[in-house]
């Protein structure tokens, strides 16, 4: 299967995100076909392109064979990267497209079933159990690197679809009708699975960050 | 009379209510709807924490580690092996 490189009317033409000079040089010396400017390439934009691969594929096995098909996509494709946007846009969505290729090439393991963490409700419409009441010590938990490091986690056991749907519209802030073009699916769809995303992973948090009056009594002798 | 929704439906809605891209009717019932019920703006307030949490999570790009010697070796060594050239001459247009 080809991975797909994205087209230059797909990529934003504005001015403000048009290339730097020193971006241009590097993309000539590529498309000579220069060793060292690939070398150069792989330093200066792989950490950035593995950090978001590993947001996609939720492992640093995937995300590094990721990272390396997208990256060797970049280069067989670079004879067509004209410059209308900014490398480093053109290479996140190759490498995007190249972990969104991984998650569905691969077999599905340790994924959390989504219905047991949407709501539940009663015959009247009600939840079926109470959503724990968060407050202020919850939001100074999570700048807590160890809090951070747990939500991280959470965010990998969702299912790959969700996930994926996630990373791209609520961390990498890509809009719905690209999320929808990426993942080949309808924007109501993203939408759909964004919000069911949220939820499971709300869910995932109350379990990892309780509720004050849990960790109150904890706090009891 | 506007019918009221039931929480199962305010739920469904909480991700469009965050992001307002609701027709302005809708919103109006659903606010209604959280002004009586304490339940579903727990659960407003717990989704809001969860998309902070993420961010959070995921902050300060700042700080992104370089990319990890291995992997740019493994990287350098598969592109000797897959030679850019196979994918040109394919006359591909734009
Ligand atoms: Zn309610």
């Amino acid at each position: 299967m080809e991975l797909s490189i994205p087209a230059p009317s797909t990529v934003p033409d504005e001015t403000s995100s048009s290339i730097r000079p020193e971006e241009a040089e590097l993309v000539a010396r590529l498309q000579a076909g220069d060793d060292a400017a690939f070398e150069t390439l792989v330093r200066q934009y792989g950490g950035r392109l593995l950090a978001v691969a590993r947001q996609i594929v939720g492992n640093e096995t995937d995300a590094h064979d990721a990272l390396q098909d997208g990256l060797i996509t970049a280069l067989r494709a670079i004879d067509r990267f004209e410059g209308r946007s900014k490398l480093s846009t053109w290479l996140h969505r190759v490498v995007v497209n190249a972990s969104l290729m991984r998650l569905r090439s691969r077999r599905r393991i340790r994924e959390t079933s989504l219905d047991e963490l949407l709501p539940k409700f009663l015959a009247d419409g009600h939840q079926a159990a109470p959503t724990p009441s968060w407050s202020d010590s919850a939001l100074a938990l999570i700048e807590q690197e160890e809090t951070r490091a747990a939500v991280r986690a959470a965010i990998d056991r969702l299912p790959d679809d969700y996930r994926s749907v996630l990373v791209l519209r609520d961390l990498q802030e890509l809009d719905t009708a690209t999320v929808a073009e990426m993942l080949a699916i309808t924007p109501a769809n993203v939408k759909v699975r964004l919000h069911r995303a949220r939820q499971a992973l709300k869910t995932l948090l109350e379990r990892l960050l309780g509720s004050p009056e849990r960790a109150a009594r904890r706090d009891q002798p | 009379m506007m019918l009221h929704y039931t929480c199962q439906q305010v739920l469904d809605y909480l991700s469009d209510y965050l992001e307002r891209s609701l027709p302005a009717e809708e919103l109006v019932r659903l606010d209604e709807h959280l002004a009586v019920c304490p339940e579903c703006v727990d659960y407003l307030n717990n989704l809001q924490l969860t998309l902070s949490a993420a961010r959070a999570a995921y902050g300060e790009r700042e700080t992104i580690e370089p990319i990890p010697e291995p992997v740019v070796a493994a990287i350098l060594a598969a592109r000797r092996l897959a030679p850019p050239n196979v994918g040109r001459g394919k006359n591909e247009t734009n």
